[in-house]
């Protein structure tokens, strides 16, 4: 028997590019992968008849960044160098970031390069500068002092290093001497010479190598999304068949085939083609779905030719079914939860919470979610205390093998979530039995990434794991959105976890 | 003098090696920048911090704690502004008060920011707090008042307990169990008889 497989295109990907907007509004910012045309025409050097041509060409496929622009004959280079050096407004009391560059503009992997702020001063003056990047192979955190001179150019630029091919996330903060802060992130680029393929795990991180075999409806599922990189100035095209080798544990292959896009996949000069997507089903009887039942793992090869020179593109993943927990996600006072937060909280555990473990061979198995009304919960609507929400996990138990997870709008005091180390496998247990995690999904930037921190960090203490201080490890007590890294150790005392983590295969 | 450390995650489920760099200067030598940055980094702990260690909190940082507790931070939302209110209610600073009050009483602030202004100010306690407490019960939205009856449960008086009983009984949602709650906290610590 052999897989189901299949690919398909969609647009979940799209980077953020501001400008600011000649208004005396301060600061007001301008996503051209996202604005009206009333706040497009805010943009020195932009009419309504340019407005409605950027919005035509991002209907089409979105701006991968600021040179797109150019490149799709939207913009002369003059407008474009006017934007980026938008006229100065007058010192104000805050400071503003007004755009992260990248010198070179375009970033090529294995070759440094740097990356500008570019702000407008405030009268106190900018003091620190903060930039975060999470890319391929790099996540740096990196605090500077900004002098005079940077500030009278209104410029800070961090050297960085070569890097690995793929998106890179950015975000920037400057605070000043009145303690004021701003921040902008964007996605950025590092593009590879020649054309290039990454594939990834569905829904999960981009660095990871692996992904998570999961059986649905009695076959075992391997998803994955991918984009196609052009780091070269002149115009290439892929072939419209894609072949496709999986290969088991020892490198024989057990199944193949080939994929038919319909038509050649055109690339531009320096053209980031995103949204693909690209899955396989392994009904019962298939090598495949033999392999993972076994708790082997399997390789999913893909091949493109790149048209004229015959050159191969290529990439691979390996798949295993893993280990992880069922998680129930019980929202507390649901009423108050809005329809994008409750999509964020799943999202939250589902992608972000999941991307972590997969880094050790875990993952989050089955999610299910139940709600506690408004009038049900009564009074842990808002947790005002940690025994608060000790006494919700015990006044409330799901009877299933999952772990409980309650979702609360308002945990007061500074603490966003609680866990018992290690849970009881009882969950009728005294003492607290689930988990409890502040959600703030509809919050800030980077409210479901937060979110999805908190959540896997208390599910880690829920499994065994007690504080680190290790930088950037997901159980350090004070985590960011880059804090990820789960170590070898970490992973086997949450995959020897007596209860609930099970083998999902 | 800056602090960089740098080190090499191999794992064999990443495509490539991950080099982690961190760079930190002396964030206490930098002024009210250097302080800001420093109290949000304390702030991000999802357990919350001590309160030995907030009350440790001098000068810039002290005055820094506040100015997140002020306003929404421009990345983290509601995150640290919320972490910040309740930082300032754990080591009671009275300073802060008018600032907590305002945002309290500020219908344009997320619910969720209001509700823990309320319950920072409660955790201070001091003078006219009860006063501002029953304000928030007469007119404030549910989230509000479920605070400020908790609130009573600490700070109120006799007279307070008919008024949480009534709310207990007059409201169907969430803010009837709560005042119920308090109202019963409140008679046990007043060392009152049953209703």
């Amino acid at each position: 028997m052999e897989p189901t497989s299949g690919g398909g295109v969609d647009q979940r990907f799209q980077p953020t590019i501001t400008f600011v907007a000649d208004t005396p509004l301060r600061a007001k910012r301008v996503d051209i992968n996202t604005a009206a045309t009333r706040d497009l025409v805010l943009l020195p050097g932009i009419g309504p008849a340019t407005a409605k041509r950027i919005l035509a060409a991002r209907r089409r496929r979105p701006f991968i960044d600021p040179g797109d622009l150019i490149a799709r004959g939207l913009l002369p280079t003059t407008v474009l160098e006017n934007l980026r050096r938008a006229a100065r407004t007058e010192t104000s009391e805050e400071p503003v970031l007004r755009s992260i560059e990248t010198a070179p503009d375009r970033v090529l992997y294995h070759k440094p390069f740097a990356l500008e702020m570019h702000f407008d001063d405030s009268r106190s003056g900018v003091r620190l500068a903060r930039l975060q990047v999470e890319s391929m192979s790099h996540s740096l955190d990196l605090v500077r002092e900004v002098d005079a001179t940077e500030r009278e150019k209104g410029v800070k630029a961090f050297e960085l290093p070569a890097m690995e091919a793929g998106a890179m996330n950015i975000e920037a903060s400057i605070y000043d001497n009145a303690g004021n802060k701003d921040y902008v992130s964007t996605t950025g680029m590092v593009y590879h010479n020649p054309a290039f393929a990454i594939f990834w795990p569905s829904e999960r991180s981009a660095r990871l190598s692996n992904g998570a075999a999961l059986l649905r409806s009695g076959s075992f599922e391997c998803n994955s999304n991918f984009l196609l990189l052009n780091g070269t100035g002149t115009a290439t095209s892929l072939n419209r068949n894609m072949t496709w080798t999986v290969r088991n544990q020892s490198g024989a292959q057990i199944h193949a085939g080939t994929w038919d896009w319909g038509g050649p996949l055109t690339l531009s000069p320096w053209q980031v083609r995103t949204g693909f997507w690209f899955n396989f089903t392994f009904p019962p009887g298939s090598a495949g779905f033999n392999e993972l039942q076994a708790k082997r793992q399997i390789t999913i090869e893909w091949r493109f030719i790149e048209a004229g020179t015959g050159a191969a593109v290529t990439d691979s993943l390996t798949w295993r079914g893993i280990f992880g927990p069922d998680v129930n996600i019980i929202r507390v006072g649901n009423e108050n939860f809005s329809a994008a937060e409750r999509t964020g909280v799943f999202n939250a555990l589902r992608t972000q919470a999941a991307s972590i473990f997969n880094s050790q061979d875990m993952d989050i198995g089955t999610i299910r979610t139940y709600i506690i009304s408004v009038a049900q919960a009564g009074g842990y609507v808002t947790i005002n205390s940690n025994g608060e929400a000790e006494d919700l996990t015990e006044d409330w138990t799901v009877q299933n093998d999952a772990i409980d997870m309650f979702i609360v709008r308002l945990y007061t005091g500074s603490v966003a979530g609680l866990s018992p180390r290690p849970g009881p496998c009882d969950k009728d247990a005294k003492g607290m039995n689930g988990v409890v995690v502040e959600s703030f999904a509809d919050s800030g930037t980077n409210g479901v990434a937060t979110t999805g921190m908190f959540m896997a960090h208390e599910l880690g203490h829920y499994l065994g794991l007690p504080h680190t201080n290790s930088t950037n490890n997901l159980m350090n007590p004070a985590i960011g959105t880059a804090n990820t890294v789960l170590t070898n150790a970490q992973g086997n005392t949450m995959k020897n976890f007596p209860c609930f983590v099970r083998f999902m295969g | 003098m800056t602090e960089r450390t740098e080190k090499v995650i191999k794992n064999r489920n990443y495509r490539y090696p991950v080099s982690v760099v961190v760079e930190r200067p002396d964030l206490l030598e930098l002024g009210e920048a250097g302080a800001r940055l420093s109290v949000e980094l304390m702030l991000s702990a999802p357990e919350g911090v001590p309160s030995r260690k907030l009350r440790r909190l001098r000068g810039a940082e002290r005055s820094a704690l506040r100015k997140i507790a002020a306003e929404e931070d421009p990345a983290r939302g509601i995150l640290l502004q919320k972490a910040a209110l309740g930082a300032l209610g754990q080591v009671k600073d009275h300073a802060a008060s008018l600032v907590i009050a305002r945002l309290a009483q500020n219908p344009e602030v997320d619910t969720r920011v209001r509700a823990e202004a309320i319950a920072s100010l409660a955790e201070m306690g001091g003078e006219g707090t009860r006063e501002f407490m029953l304000d928030v019960i007469e007119s404030g939205q549910p989230e509000d008042r479920a605070q400020a009856a908790l609130a009573l449960a600490r700070l109120g008086t006799v007279a307070d307990v008919g008024l949480l009983e009534a709310m207990a009984e007059a409201e169907d949602t969430f803010v009837g169990t709560i005042a119920g709650g308090a109202a019963t906290t409140l008679r046990e610590k007043l060392h009152l008889e049953g209703s």
